[in-house]
């Protein structure tokens, strides 16, 4: 390995490693190396080339964000296939108790259980990707969409087993809490941020 | 050696217009911008290659491996139809913004 690589090599070790990099750090040296030879042409000894050279690269700092840039898009992508592979496999598990339930046991209705435990997987993702997609929190929406499933979870319980009792907005008045916190949470650190750039 | 916030501001459309001549590769570039301006101007490796990064994800320019040459093969760099596009509209830019700054700049002894 020439003085050349090894530094690029030395340049690049903290960044992950994708074909990208490789693609990069191959073009560097050889235009690097195009670089040291003019110079020796011109008179330098191989050595003062090679040092020139490094000198003139400048700071990683700038590659690595844009190599980082497009690593993550390629991460985005990643993450809008298990998305859509969430959606496909809770439809698909809900459908399937759906039918268990009506063909086996049609006097008594249970499929909401599982399909309540199903539903925040791609609740979740789709929140998931959300986040990374606009850089935004998710955390109040994804407080109210909870709040609606358990609400409406507990709504089912409540008019199927005892319609004459109303008992559900006791456990709501619990759950009711949780997007309340992030919404003051979301209110209060706007409020800073403004008074930062103020 | 000037180091300006101006022409940093600017790179991506210097380094469009070098494309825009012909296909070159990285090294072909920064000699070239050095020995254009007199070597006044000469762009870091690093800077340039982060900008070709930028310009290849953005699709104004694309890159293609030339052929094999004293011991290796280089990436040549061509500007595309949207690189053209951004390439005018930052020159018309420039040339507002230029208009605006010499009314303050100009003039004074």
């Amino acid at each position: 390995m020439s003085k050349i690589e090894t530094h690029i090599n030395r340049l690049f070790r903290d960044i992950p490693d994708s074909k990208r990099k490789e693609e990069i750090m191959l073009e560097i040296s050889q235009d690097l190396s195009d670089k040291v030879a003019d110079l020796v042409l011109q008179g330098q000894t191989e050595d003062e080339a090679i040092q020139k050279t490094i000198e003139d690269f400048g700071d990683i700092d700038d590659i690595e964000e844009e190599l980082v840039g497009s690593a993550q898009l390629i991460e985005n992508k990643n993450i809008g296939l298990s998305l859509a592979f969430s959606i496909w496999g809770g439809v698909i598990i809900t459908a399937l108790f759906i039918f268990i339930n009506l063909y086996y046991t049609p006097e008594s209705i249970w499929f909401v259980y599982p399909v309540f435990a199903v539903i925040w997987w791609p609740m979740s993702m789709f929140f998931y990707w959300y986040q990374r997609k606009s850089g935004q929190s998710i955390a109040f929406p994804y407080s109210v969409a909870a709040f609606v499933l358990i609400v409406g979870l507990l709504l089912f319980i409540n008019f199927y087993y005892t319609p004459h009792t109303i008992w559900f907005i006791y456990p709501v008045f619990a759950v009711v809490w949780w997007p309340i916190a992030t919404y003051f949470n979301q209110l209060s650190q706007r409020y800073r941020k403004d008074d930062f750039l103020e | 050696m000037i180091s300006s916030d101006i022409i940093r501001g600017h790179l991506d459309a210097i380094i469009l217009r070098m494309i825009y001549e012909k296909d070159c590769y990285g090294y072909e570039i920064s000699k070239e911008i050095a020995s254009r301006t007199g070597k006044e101007f000469q762009i870091k490796e690093a800077t340039l290659y982060a900008v070709f990064q930028r310009l290849e994800k953005k699709a104004f320019i694309e890159s293609y491996l030339g052929n094999v040459s004293n011991g290796g093969r280089r990436r040549y760099y061509s500007i595309t139809a949207s690189g053209r596009a951004y390439l005018e509209e930052e020159i018309e830019n420039w040339h507002k913004a230029r208009d605006i700054i010499n009314i303050f700049m100009e003039g004074l002894e």
